[in-house]
């Protein structure tokens, strides 16, 4: 799954660590979203989508074939 | 401060088998953890000294019952610490633990063939070393994000 994280966190000047303490986990969690490594769960998709004031598709795209 | 290294504590993963200190339930884990294995060390040593003067009664029982209800109270206290944390380090420790049981149904049918043929019995106390080798895969797992 494809996703925006990194330009919408650079655009509301989060560093990984902020945006991490916002939604309640952990720094890496943030970083293997960001970096496509991790797919996070609905719950937290939709913490994501809270915190930027933005739907959920806005900020993850499902690619065919991705994990 | 922007980093986009994933920054694992690999000390802490190696070491307790957790991910640090710093998460408010793995520094409870590890307190509660550390104090129960005091515990359990000091008890097998008194029950030692005790067991030389008094080889009958309520201490040999009570020696024959702490190892047991040692790593059962800090398995439940692993398992406080496993439902505090975030989705992502669950995840990561849900498949260290795994691997690690797979590695042990592995290792356990290698020794059983041995056994089978030489004789040779392997104490069941050493499969406390499963625990170091959950640290190694929750290393290992860890390293994909």
């Amino acid at each position: 799954m494809k996703n925006e994280l990194r330009v919408l966190r650079a655009r509301h000047n989060l560093s990984q660590a902020d945006l991490a303490e916002k939604l309640g986990v952990s720094r890496q969690t943030v970083n293997a979203i960001e970096t496509g490594r991790y797919d996070p769960s609905l719950p937290l998709a939709f913490k994501l989508a809270a915190v930027f004031n933005a739907p959920i598709e806005q900020i993850f795209t499902y690619e065919n074939g991705s994990h | 401060m922007r980093s986009d290294k994933s920054g694992w504590p690999t000390c802490a993963m190696l070491a307790y088998g957790t991910f640090g200190g710093g998460h408010p339930a793995a520094h409870r884990y590890h307190v509660r953890s550390a104090v129960a294995l005091a515990g359990f060390v000091a008890w097998m040593m008194f029950g030692a000294a005790a067991r030389s003067l008094l080889p009958t009664g309520a201490i040999p029982i009570i020696s024959a019952l702490v190892p047991g209800a040692t790593f059962a109270y800090i398995a439940w206290e692993f398992r406080r610490y496993l439902i505090s944390i975030d989705e992502l380090a669950r995840s990561v420790q849900f498949e260290s633990i795994a691997w690690t049981y797979l590695t042990g149904l592995a290792v356990a049918a290698i020794f059983g063939g041995i056994g089978l043929v030489t004789q040779w019995s392997v104490n069941p106390l050493w499969f406390i070393v499963l625990e170091p080798i959950r640290a190694a895969w929750l290393y290992i797992v860890s390293r994909r994000y």
